[in-house]
């Protein structure tokens, strides 16, 4: 995992070239005013790093991806493995979430800023409330499959149950958990962007709403890039060095 | 740890199974399995005892009901302390050698070994030292900072050898812990386990189809009929066959021969 193959580097490469080509392709069709190619965007970014402004909007925006991913995370996990465990719980609030599901983001949005205001608090509310169900969907499917065998073992050798928890369930939720993290927050900071749009007057998603009333199409994807990029090294360096220390024990090669 | 406390650690223990029975209820249409029907057994304390049978014949089933993890059966199972003749009827330490390693691949072997002895209740101070003990004594004093998933399967088997042996268990439970390994290795590990065994006594109970396995390291074999209502349909002691044994013995094939015939009988 750590040494990235020299032809997968390549295939990397090509596969980059080949969507920037499009970019362009799609940029020197007939409405090239409406739809800038790549490096008249890359140059309106270069110009707006260097200004505070942009930098103020991201942060606004990434902490309401923070909170709301929080927010989500923390009322799912709990919830999925219970439904994944506990037959009642799963006659009870199974239906719940199927309901969730169903239900418009649109809707969840509009609801919780018409009770709580147009403020902070229900935009990571309402961005939270949005993905909930699909966390919550995901996360029980992955609690039906811990592994019965390596409990029985353990209960052979005796260990208490809340120590079975630690040391033999949540290790196995572990991998599943990350995936699942990994697409919440997917999830939630395409919400946020919405959210943003919907009822708030900063972040990327607010600005990206006010280029594209101006239809100000470089500007608009000025952001998206600048945004993407952000939310791509989040990923990888944050997530992936979380991964990387989570699944030491996965093999390379076995020994013979 | 053990339940009323008489149970000394690492001692061997009487096992007494009287009439049990077990049903599995099929899901819904009321329909049963009678998978054990009156099984009666004794193991000796320090007695090396395998129960052979086809598949299908509940061995496994009998194994789950006297480690505790099925505790739904009629009948009675007693354990008692071997060598101060006590009634101690609480909870035996049990170690379970499974036919896969059951070990966890997110620990290393080290760390699977401390899970059993942490378990058991053994002081962290000790960890360490027994740990490298018993894998020194399998045979792995080298991979103690290996994950399982880079070792052989054979090697897996061992580190889950080292496992139930760590813990002094008073009783050891095995279900066909070789029979997922080569000929060869399976040949080795068994001789491994007699030499382990025989440097500490504990009573044995170990379950197989495999007649040779059977008469190579038991006491003494107690042959069970495919199911539906199993039980204890013969006995063969083995003690005519001295220790250390050898594939070669002629009276040991003799014996397996015997073994063997007896076992087809209760096969159909």
């Amino acid at each position: 995992m750590k040494e990235v193959a020299r032809g997968d580097r390549w295939v990397k490469l090509i596969s980059l070239s080949l969507l920037v080509g499009l970019w362009y392709a799609v940029a020197l069709l007939p409405a090239k005013s409406v739809f800038p190619p790549p490096h008249v965007v890359l140059l309106y970014l270069i110009e707006d790093v260097q200004s505070w402004a942009i930098w103020s909007h991201l942060l606004a925006t990434l902490s309401r991806i923070f909170f709301g991913f929080s927010l989500a995370m923390a009322v799912a996990v709990p919830a999925g493995i219970l439904l994944g465990f506990s037959g009642l719980a799963q006659r009870l609030f199974g239906t719940w979430v199927l309901i969730g599901l169903m239900t418009p983001s649109l809707v969840f949005i509009i609801l919780v800023y018409t009770s709580m205001g147009l403020n902070d608090i229900a935009a990571v509310v309402a961005a939270a409330m949005t993905v909930i169900p699909v966390l919550v969907v995901n996360i029980w499917e992955n609690a039906k499959a811990v592994d019965s065998k390596l409990v029985q073992m353990a209960r052979v050798f005796n260990l208490s149950t809340l120590k079975i928890v630690r040391q033999i369930v949540l290790p196995q939720l572990a991998p599943p958990l990350l995936a699942s993290a990994r697409f919440g927050l997917g999830l939630v900071w395409k919400m946020v962007l919405f959210v943003e749009l919907l009822g708030r007057s900063n972040g990327i998603g607010y600005q990206i709403e006010y280029y594209y009333q101006l239809f100000n199409m470089g500007r608009v994807l000025e952001y998206t890039v600048f945004f993407v990029g952000i939310m791509l090294i989040i990923e990888v360096v944050i997530l992936g060095g979380i991964e990387h220390r989570l699944f030491r024990w996965r093999p390379a090669a076995r020994l013979g | 740890m053990a339940a009323g406390g008489t149970v000394g650690l690492g001692m061997s223990v009487n096992i007494a199974v009287k009439n049990l029975s077990k049903e599995f209820a099929a899901h819904g249409t009321g329909a049963a399995w009678k998978a054990l029907d009156g099984v009666n057994l004794e193991v000796a304390s320090g007695e090396f005892v395998t129960i052979l049978g086809p598949s299908g014949c509940g061995k496994s089933t009998l194994l789950n009901i006297l480690s505790g993890l099925d505790t739904h059966f009629t009948g009675s199972i007693s354990f008692t302390q071997g060598d101060s003749g006590g009634t101690a009827r609480g909870k035996p330490r049990i170690a379970y050698l499974f036919q896969e390693p059951r070990l966890l691949p997110w620990r290393t072997v080290r760390g699977n070994v401390e899970f059993a002895l942490d378990a058991a209740g053994f002081s962290r101070s000790e960890w360490k030292g027994r740990c490298n003990k018993w894998l020194e004594l399998v045979g792995l004093g080298g991979f103690a900072e290996f994950y399982p998933l880079q070792l052989s399967g054979g090697m897996q088997q061992r580190a889950a050898i080292a496992r139930a042996f760590s813990i002094e268990p008073d009783i050891l439970l095995m279900d066909e812990p070789f029979s997922a390994l080569d000929e060869l290795t399976a040949r080795r590990m068994r001789q491994e386990l007699l030499d382990l065994w025989e440097a500490n006594r504990h009573s044995v109970v170990f379950v197989t189809h495999n007649s040779l396995e059977a008469v190579f390291l038991s006491d003494r074999i107690l042959i069970m009929n495919r199911g539906p209502s199993s039980r204890v349909r013969d006995e063969i002691s083995l003690n005519h066959l001295p220790r250390p044994r050898s594939y070669e013995d002629p009276a040991q094939f003799e014996t397996q021969k015997d073994v063997l015939a007896r076992l087809m009988r209760h096969v159909d």
